[in-house]
C-alpha cells in the first residue's frame, strides 16, 4: 500500500465564533419550528461527523473555542476523545494571535496566555499552534523596525517554552496583520530563531500580500512545519485594502475561496511537496464561505482527484 | 410608549451557515435598513469596550456598534454613524447593554486574579458605558449585574460558600448604588436587569431593588423572567413605578434540568436545549405583556428582542409581525 506522507487537518472556525452545542438531543426542537438547516450546524458531534466523512483526520481549533471545550468537556483530553470516538486521529493545532507583541510592554502578559494556549494543545494531544505574530495593522501599523523586532522576541520567547512542552509554534502571517509585506520576509528569515518557531504557510494570505506560496515554500521549506490551504481570486491586493479597520470583513470582498477555485496553482505545490518528500498534517481553511459544509467537501474533492493523484 | 430594537439580536457569538457575514460591516448597514423599514425608529446597543477576550477582540474588527473604538474605526464618526441610521430610518438609540460577564471574561484572559479583579473591572465596564451612552445620546444604561450564578461561584468567589455569595451580592450593590451617582451627573439612567442564570434571580431581584437607590430602575426581560417561573404579570406590575427599556423576548423552555446552575445555562446539554425562541414561536403572552404595560402607565421604552435566532430576517420580521399585527403598534 502506497505510503501516504500527507495527512489532512481542517480549522473549524469557520463553523462559528462558539458552536453551542457538544450534542444536539432532538433536532426536532429547531427543526419542527423553523424548518431550516441551521439546526445542522450547532454542535460538535456533526462537525466532526462530517469532517469524517470528508476523509480529513484532524481537525484544528481557536484560541477562543477553549473556555467552551473545557466548559462543555471539563478536562481537553475529554474533547480529544470524543473527536476519537467520532473518527478523527486528533486535535491537530490550534490558531492563536499574539496581539500586542510589537509593544514590549505587553510580553509577559502575551506569553503567559499563549503559554496556557500552549498547554491546551498539549492536553489535547495536538502538535502545533499556528500564531499570527502580532496586532492587526489598524490601527498600530506601520511598526518600527524596533517594534518587528520587539514581536520577534516575543515569539521566540513563546517558541521556547511549547518546544519544552513538545509543541511547535508556527508563524502564520496574516493579509491585515501589523508584520506585513515590507517586514515579512525579514522577520521569518532572519529574525525568528527555527530551531524554536517555525512557519506556516496559508497560501491565500501570502498571496493577498503580494508573495507567490510556490516560491515562499521552494524558499522556507526546511522550516515549514504546517499549511493553511486556501484559495484566493485577490492577489496582491493593495496596501490601503489591507491595512484598514477591519479589512477582513470591511469591504464586501471575498478574499478566500476554495481550492482550486482561486489562482493558486496548487498542483505545483503538491509536486514540491513530492520533490522535498513533505510529510505531516496540511490543514484545509474554509475562510470566508457562507456554507463551510459545501466548501470543505469541495475543497476536499480538488484535493482527492487533483493534488492526491501527484503526491499523497 | 416607544418602540426599539436591540441590535444585541445580530451576535456572532454564535454558529452556523453564514455566521460569518454577520460580522461585516455591509452586513450591518444592511441590517440597520431592514430595522428601520419594519417601523423600529429606536435601537439599544451593546456595550463591550474590553479587547482581551478572544470573542470581544472580534467583535472590534466587525460592524457591531460595541464601542467608541468600533464606531471611530468602522463607521468613521458618531456623527457619521448618526447619518447612516438616518438614513435607515433609525431616529434614536435609547440605550446601552453592558454584561457583568464581559468584565469576567476581561480579567479571565488578561491572566490575573478573577476574585481579586473582576469587581473593580466591573466597576470600569459601568464607568466606560455611562460615557458610551452619552456618546451615543442614549438615556439608559442597562446593567446585567452579574455573570452566569455558576461561573460567579466557580471562578469568581475567593470560596464556593453562601458568605462568599452573600458578600459578592453585597459588593455589587454597594457598586451599582455608587455608579448611579456618577449616572445620573451625566443625565444617564441605570437599569438592573435579571437574566435567569444571574445572581439576582427570582427573589433575589427584589433584596437587589429594595437595596439599590430607587433612582435605579428594572428593566425586566420577558423570556427570562419566564424561564425562571416568574409571572410575567405580577412582575411588571410590583415594579410598575420602576421599569424602564422593558424587553420582549420569547420562549417555550422551562428550566427542568436548572440549567441556571451550570456554565453554560444557555447551552443546556441535558433535555431541552433551545432555549430561545423566534417571536411568535414561544409561548409568552406579549399581547397580555402589553396590556399590562398599558394599565399600569408605562410609559418607557418598549425593546424588542430575538436571541439565538437560526435566520436574522425571519427574527425580524416576526417581531414586525408580533408588533404591527399583534400588537396593533
Amino acid at each position: 500500500m502506497e505510503t501516504q506522507n500527507l495527512k489532512y487537518s481542517y480549522m473549524t472556525n469557520m463553523w462559528g465564533m462558539v458552536v453551542q452545542f457538544p450534542k444536539i438531543n432532538d433536532f426536532n426542537e429547531w427543526y419542527k419550528v423553523d424548518s431550516m438547516n441551521n439546526v445542522y450546524f450547532l454542535d460538535w458531534e456533526h462537525i466532526v461527523k462530517y469532517l469524517v466523512a470528508n476523509g480529513f483526520q484532524g481537525m484544528e481549533l481557536m484560541w477562543h473555542m477553549r473556555p467552551w471545550v473545557e466548559k462543555f468537556f471539563g478536562h481537553p483530553r475529554e474533547f480529544a476523545a470524543f473527536v476519537q470516538d467520532l473518527g478523527l486521529e486528533k486535535v491537530s493545532g490550534v490558531f492563536d494571535i499574539a496581539d500586542g507583541s510589537e509593544d514590549r510592554s505587553r510580553h509577559e502578559q502575551i506569553i503567559h496566555r499563549i503559554d496556557a494556549i500552549v498547554d491546551f494543545i498539549a492536553d489535547l494531544g495536538g502538535e502545533y499552534i499556528q500564531l499570527m505574530p502580532a496586532s492587526g495593522y489598524y490601527p498600530v501599523g506601520p511598526l518600527t523596525k524596533d517594534q518587528v523586532r520587539d514581536s520577534a522576541d516575543c515569539i521566540n520567547i513563546i517558541g521556547k517554552h511549547a518546544k519544552e512542552k513538545g509543541i511547535d509554534i508556527c508563524v502564520h502571517t496574516e493579509f491585515w496583520c501589523a508584520i506585513n509585506k515590507y517586514d515579512v520576509e525579514w522577520f521569518v528569515e532572519d529574525l525568528i530563531d527555527h530551531d524554536n518557531v517555525k512557519f506556516c504557510l496559508d497560501t491565500a494570505q501570502v498571496a493577498i500580500m503580494g508573495f507567490d506560496p510556490i516560491d515562499l515554500y521552494e524558499r522556507w521549506h526546511d522550516f515549514i512545519r504546517s499549511f493553511h490551504c486556501k484559495d484566493t481570486t485577490e492577489v496582491n491586493t493593495p496596501d490601503e485594502d489591507r491595512f484598514k479597520a477591519g479589512a477582513e470583513f470591511g469591504s464586501g470582498n471575498r478574499w478566500f475561496w476554495e481550492l482550486g477555485a482561486g489562482m493558486t496553482d496548487f498542483t505545483k505545490l503538491w509536486t514540491l511537496f513530492k520533490k522535498y518528500n513533505q510529510k505531516g498534517w496540511i490543514s484545509i481553511e474554509t475562510d470566508g464561505t457562507p456554507d463551510a459544509l459545501a466548501t470543505t467537501t469541495l475543497t476536499k474533492y480538488y484535493i482527492d482527484r487533483y493534488l492526491t493523484p501527484i503526491y499523497r | 410608549m416607544k418602540f426599539g430594537l436591540t441590535t444585541e439580536m445580530l451576535t456572532i457569538r454564535t454558529c452556523g451557515p453564514g455566521w460569518l457575514m454577520k460580522m461585516a460591516i455591509g452586513y450591518w448597514k444592511k441590517f440597520y435598513k431592514y430595522v428601520g423599514a419594519l417601523g423600529f425608529d429606536t435601537i439599544e446597543v451593546p456595550s463591550s469596550p474590553f479587547i482581551h477576550d478572544p470573542v470581544a477582540w472580534e467583535v472590534t474588527r466587525t460592524g457591531m456598534p460595541v464601542s467608541d473604538f468600533v464606531i471611530n474605526a468602522m463607521y468613521g464618526s458618531f456623527e457619521e454613524f448618526f447619518q447612516l441610521l438616518k438614513e435607515s430610518w433609525i431616529n434614536e438609540i435609547t440605550s446601552v447593554h453592558l454584561r457583568g460577564i464581559d468584565a469576567y471574561e476581561e480579567v479571565k484572559e488578561s491572566y490575573i486574579s478573577i476574585p481579586d479583579n473582576y469587581l473593580p473591572k466591573f466597576e470600569e465596564l459601568i464607568d466606560i458605558s455611562i460615557d458610551y451612552c452619552t456618546q451615543v445620546k442614549g438615556k439608559n444604561v442597562i446593567i446585567s449585574p452579574s455573570p452566569e450564578l455558576g461561573i460567579v461561584k466557580k471562578w469568581i468567589l475567593p470560596e464556593d460558600t453562601n458568605a462568599a455569595l452573600i458578600k459578592f451580592e453585597d459588593d455589587v450593590i454597594d457598586l451599582l448604588n455608587k455608579a448611579a451617582d456618577k449616572a445620573q451627573a451625566k443625565n444617564v439612567t441605570l437599569s438592573v436587569t435579571n437574566e435567569f442564570w444571574s445572581v439576582f434571580r427570582k427573589e433575589k431581584l427584589h433584596e437587589l431593588m429594595e437595596r439599590l437607590d430607587t433612582c435605579i430602575k428594572y428593566a425586566p426581560d420577558t423570556a427570562h423572567l419566564y424561564i425562571q417561573g416568574e409571572d410575567i404579570v405580577e412582575t411588571l406590575k410590583r415594579y410598575k413605578d420602576r421599569l424602564a427599556c422593558v424587553k420582549l423576548n420569547d420562549t417555550r423552555f422551562i428550566d427542568v434540568e436548572n440549567n441556571y446552575l451550570s456554565l453554560h445555562p444557555e447551552n443546556p446539554t441535558v433535555g431541552k436545549q433551545k432555549v430561545f425562541y423566534d417571536m411568535g414561536d414561544g409561548d409568552i403572552d406579549f399581547v397580555g405583556v402589553y396590556k399590562t404595560l398599558l394599565e399600569i402607565g408605562y410609559d418607557d421604552y418598549l425593546i424588542f428582542n430575538t436571541e439565538k435566532t437560526s435566520s436574522i430576517p425571519d427574527a425580524l420580521l416576526k417581531m414586525g409581525i408580533t408588533r404591527q399585527r399583534l400588537l396593533d403598534i
